[in-house]
């Protein structure tokens, strides 16, 4: 009886076969821009790369092209970036603690959907929201404080709603093991479920940092782009060379150098992006080996 | 380490068992004792000691109660258990049996002795032997040894039949010994059902250890030279 | 140092809906008693109860009282933080902490509680609650290896063994071997007959096997048409299960419920 097929069960093949072609397809067509975009850096940016890209100063004025690099960008872009974890970190954390071990009603509700609806903001409104609101919208007093507070908006949502997953995710037994003990409420979170939910917030992290290291738009209205910086480590005032900026200002530029210098300072970008990224699956899934919940 | 509180409950169902046996052999030999020696004194003593034997019984009931109420044994502890239950019922029963021969001699007691004993003697010793023996097999849990035990069951009842006949000529010739005579009847009669409580002992080892009693019984019957009766 | 537990009247809420009765019952100090009943008959609510662990659920309440020796666990001023720290618990699914090890599992206590037990004195506290739980001799050489590398039994023998290092007064278990393979179970359940020496143990479970086997005392619970759920009957689980004195008790034990 089994072995006899029928009809039906050629027709269900053929349908199996042409699902699984067509998602093929699919997934192909999807990456092809992907692989597109990375020919292109890497080709186009990777000739660039050079010690000497890595540690000379941008350029103070167009076509100042190869006689420049991007170490002020780079140290730019680690202030900046630096300043926004400061900010975004313990704010995406906390928040998330509070949405996990919250009893409900209507505040914890109208928290999460904020959240929700900054985490959707674009960017660029950030940038406005932050930069009217710091004062820096005139330019007359950009900062690279304001900048990563424009960040801050658009990073710390992602981390608390990694932290709010990963802490629900979390089964009931651990914090009633936990509170069996007669362990307390703040000792339960911070010893027991926090680690535990570790690799979860530690990704988003991570993924969060990946995004706020390429935005530009926020840069715009709270550092100002329309001259070329010189290096400056003060954060509360005055203008901050960063990547995606310097990536803009040399881009636009006609001189060919420039654009040369511009396509260097992506491919380093996308490099350090995609590192990232692949740091926050290598960790996902290391500790995730570690610290199954039977 | 897996269960040992309820191993400690089996184990000691089984030695109640067992040292409730030891005691009923000891009262056995008492009862035979006292009749010969027709002493008065022991036989009242053996009558009052009856009620210890109930007791230990009770108490071997008690305890097989709890284990089956609160352990679900199963298999050969379940089979176990119900043979403690019944060897201790069988055990009760053949101390009864001497509390009979204890009455017996009180009642004789100033009657002229006869020349009866020695074979009452025969018949209560292997009694007592097929007794030991069963118990062993008991602790053994060794149903050939209880086969032994249950194949030589004959051996008393024709000591018994020849005893009767013996018996029966006797006081048909002799008037004067009727009295007597038929008390010692009920002594080896007594003796005789003492034996047969002996072979349910050792059916009761056979189903611990085989679970099939009856395979077992025709095994017996298959190897044993008929009985010459 | 095992102490008797005494619940006088306690009933419990979810929010607005009644669970259990005036509840009525003493546990012995030094002895295993054991709740049992159909589900739903509020036997979880009531362990619960005893150490303060319903009470977190959000809504809920609990109403009468329940003394651990001379102390009113709900009495005035009492702190929740602190009963559960004398009153030890079992769950039902083995939940070690995952992100530690065997080691640290088993010090978590102590070391939430900041006793500031260390080194030598932390070890020797390992090891004696490792052995007190059976569990020494089988994971003596990997202390430091993670908690989730065990088995099922041995997880929960762990989990055990963490309670134990609070040196409680009273251990609750509910249902601690009902997601077990048979022979851990025997484990665990030889396990308590051991632990009842110098701890009292109350257990939840809904395989009245185990409460035959292991159990001195039994308490019988049910929810009426009402669903809240009261005290049957309760006594010696010898009589219990040979003679039970409420025909409602003879009828679940026998399975001739529903």
């Amino acid at each position: 009886m089994i072995a006899d097929a029928g009809p039906r069960f050629g027709v269900r093949k053929l349908t199996d076969r042409v699902g699984t072609w067509a998602s093929i397809v699919a997934v192909a067509i999807a990456i092809v821009p992907l692989i597109g975009l990375i020919g292109f850096v890497i080709q186009r940016g990777g000739a660039e790369l050079s010690w000497h890209f890595l540690t000379t100063p941008a350029p103070a004025s167009p076509d100042g092209g190869l006689a420049g690099g991007i170490s002020t960008p780079i140290v730019g872009t680690l202030i900046i970036v630096g300043l926004t974890c400061v900010m975004g970190i313990p704010l995406g954390i906390l928040s998330g603690i509070y949405l996990a071990t919250s009893r409900g009603g209507r505040f914890t509700q109208g928290v999460r959907f904020a959240c929700d609806v900054i985490a959707g903001l674009p960017s660029i409104l950030a940038g406005i929201l932050v930069g009217a609101f710091l004062l820096t919208y005139d330019r007359n007093q950009p900062s690279a404080l304001a900048a990563s507070v424009a960040l801050t908006l658009l990073m710390f949502p992602t981390v608390t709603r990694a932290t709010d997953a990963a802490l629900s995710a979390i089964p009931p037994e651990l914090r009633e093991a936990a509170l069996g003990l007669g362990a307390t409420d703040a000792k339960t979170v911070f010893k027991v479920l926090i680690p535990t939910a570790a690799s979860g917030i530690v990704t988003a992290i991570i993924l969060g940092i990946a995004r706020v290291a390429g935005e530009t738009a926020p840069l715009l209205f709270t550092l100002g782009f329309l001259g070329y910086p010189t290096m400056n480590l003060n954060p509360f005032h005055g203008v901050m060379p960063a990547l995606p900026g310097e990536i803009y200002v040399e881009i636009s530029s006609p001189f060919s150098k420039d654009k040369a210098l511009a396509l260097g300072a992506a491919f380093v970008l996308f490099f350090i992006v995609m590192f990232l990224n692949l740091l926050a699956r290598a960790m996902t899934y290391r500790l995730s080996q570690r610290t199954r919940v039977v | 380490m897996t269960r040992e509180h309820y191993l400690g409950q089996l184990a000691g169902l089984a030695s109640g068992v067992e040292s409730m046996a030891a005691r009923v052999v000891e009262t056995i030999r008492a009862s035979v004792d006292a009749l010969e020696a027709l002493d008065v004194a022991s036989a009242k003593t053996i009558i009052e000691k009856d009620s210890e034997i109930d007791q230990a019984r009770h108490e071997i009931d008690e305890q097989a109660f709890v284990v089956l109420a609160t352990q679900q044994p199963t298999a050969i502890d379940l089979r176990l258990v119900m043979a403690a239950w019944r060897v201790g019922d069988e055990l009760e029963r053949i101390g009864d049996y001497c509390s009979g021969i204890a009455k017996l001699t009180l009642t004789m007691a100033g009657e002229p002795k006869g020349d009866a004993m020695p074979q009452i003697r025969a018949m209560s010793a292997i009694t007592i032997e097929l007794l030991e023996k069963a118990v062993q097999a008991f602790q053994d849990r060794d149903e050939a040894a209880a086969a032994a035990v249950w194949a030589r069951d004959d051996e008393v009842d024709d000591l018994y039949q020849d005893f009767y006949r013996n018996q029966i000529d006797d006081m048909v010739n002799h008037r004067k010994r009727v009295r007597r005579g038929t008390y010692m009847l009920w002594v080896a009669h007594n003796i005789e059902r003492m034996a047969d409580r002996v072979t349910n002992i050792a059916e009761a080892v056979a189903f611990v250890a085989t679970a099939d009693v009856a395979t077992w019984r025709s095994q017996i019957e298959a190897e044993s030279v008929p009985s010459s009766l | 140092m095992a102490e008797a537990v005494s619940a006088q009247e306690v009933s419990a809420w979810y929010g607005k809906k009644l669970a259990i009765r005036d509840v009525t019952l003493t546990m012995e100090a030094a002895k295993v008693t054991a709740l049992i009943g159909p589900s739903g008959c509020g036997k979880s609510t009531f362990l619960r109860s005893i150490n303060r662990l319903h009470e977190v659920i959000p809504g809920a309440r609990i109403g009468g009282d329940i003394f651990v020796g001379k102390e009113n666990v709900y009495g005035k001023g009492m702190d929740p933080v602190k009963v559960r720290a004398k009153i030890g618990m079992v769950f039902q699914r083995p939940n070690p902490f995952p992100t530690m090890s065997i080691y640290n599992n088993v010090a978590s206590g102590p070391r939430l509680h900041g006793k500031g037990i260390r080194g030598k004195a932390m070890d020797e506290l390992v090891e004696k609650s490792l052995k007190q739980a059976a569990l020494w001799d089988e994971v003596k050489d990997r202390l430091k290896a993670p908690a989730t590398g065990l088995s099922g039994g041995q997880q929960q023998r762990l989990c055990i063994a963490r309670a134990l290092a609070m040196k409680p007064e009273v251990i609750l278990l509910d249902e601690p071997a009902s997601a077990l393979d048979p022979i851990a179970t025997f484990k665990i359940e030889e396990l308590l007959l051991q632990l009842k020496q110098e701890y009292t143990v109350v257990i939840v479970t809904h395989n009245m096997q185990q409460a035959a086997r292991v159990a001195d005392n039994t308490a019988f619970m049910l929810a009426g048409q009402d669903l809240v759920g009261e005290m049957v009957e309760y006594g010696a689980t010898q009589r219990i299960f040979s003679a039970p004195e409420d025909p409602r008790t003879q009828d679940y034990i026998t399975g001739r419920f529903g």
